[in-house]
């Protein structure tokens, strides 16, 4: 099987935040408290 | 669309979908988004959009390891603590009509699963690649990497087979994926599934149906109260 990764540029690093946020521009609608969801170092929760 | 309808309210209610082949969460949150769009009264002026992310984008290519032992690998999460999780969400997915295996879900590079994507969403199959290639993960246990397997699901949905293999040996729909990307960093996505309706609102994570109702229907709002 060839494959390989999308090259990453330097901006495409992964975010500090571990919390799924919305920039400002975006209304983010409050969250319940039983969702979930994956996070960019793999970790669902 | 009611015929007839003008300005804004004529205008299809748009969601951005942000989400990884392999995200648990991300599963339950496309069988919710779309039972909210079934629910909602105008569901036919209703256009999904997938775009790509990757949890995992540095996971080895070709390499595939059971998620579970991943998991208690990469996060030093205890078996019992996977187990407890994966039924607590086995469970939620039940309700929402999903079989979840995570006995049998492997983790992978997605890059090609993305790729397959793109590639059916310019064949109009998006939406329904996209729940085959979850079903595959968390219900078949397939190699979601794995071309013959990606090629397959592409011929079982309709799609030319040849061409999907042709896709998955070149670098085809690589460029989709990046703006995928970039979007989301301009958005500061930083955790899937991430839903953006209209450019306006966003939903993050596999939320109750209620709140996916509740931006539909603020979003409706806005078609009658603003002008085109």
């Amino acid at each position: 099987m060839e494959s390989s990764n999308l090259e990453p540029e330097p901006a495409e690093a992964a975010p500090d935040a571990a919390e799924p946020s919305a920039p400002a521009a975006l209304i983010l609608l409050e969250p319940a408290d039983d969702a979930g969801a994956c996070s960019v170092d793999g970790w669902c929760d | 669309m009611t015929a007839g309808v003008f300005g804004r309210a004529a205008e299809p209610i748009v969601i951005d979908v942000w989400s990884d082949v392999v995200c648990p969460f991300c599963y339950l949150g496309h069988a919710v988004l779309r039972e909210a769009v079934e629910q909602f009264p105008h569901g036919s002026a209703v256009q999904v959009r997938y775009h790509s992310f990757q949890l995992n984008p540095g996971f080895p290519p070709g390499e595939t390891v059971l998620a579970d032992d991943y998991l208690a690998r990469q996060h030093g999460m205890p078996k019992a603590q996977i187990a407890a999780s994966h039924a607590q969400l086995t469970a939620r997915g039940a309700q929402a009509g999903l079989d979840y295996r995570f006995e049998r879900a492997l983790m992978v590079n997605t890059l090609d699963a993305h790729r397959i994507i793109h590639l059916a969403k310019a064949h109009g199959q998006e939406s329904a690649m996209v729940d085959r290639l979850f079903r595959a993960e968390f219900t078949d246990g397939l190699d979601v990497s794995d071309h013959k397997v990606l090629a397959g699901l592409a011929a079982e949905l309709g799609l030319d087979r040849a061409e999907a293999e042709k896709a998955l040996a070149t670098r085809a729909y690589e460029n989709d994926i990046r703006a995928d990307l970039a979007r989301a960093r301009e958005l500061g996505i930083t955790g899937v599934p991430f839903f953006v309706f209209d450019d306006k609102r966003a939903v993050s994570g596999a939320q109750p149906v209620e709140l996916f109702r509740r931006a539909l229907d603020l979003s409706w709002q806005d078609r009658e109260t603003q002008p085109a």
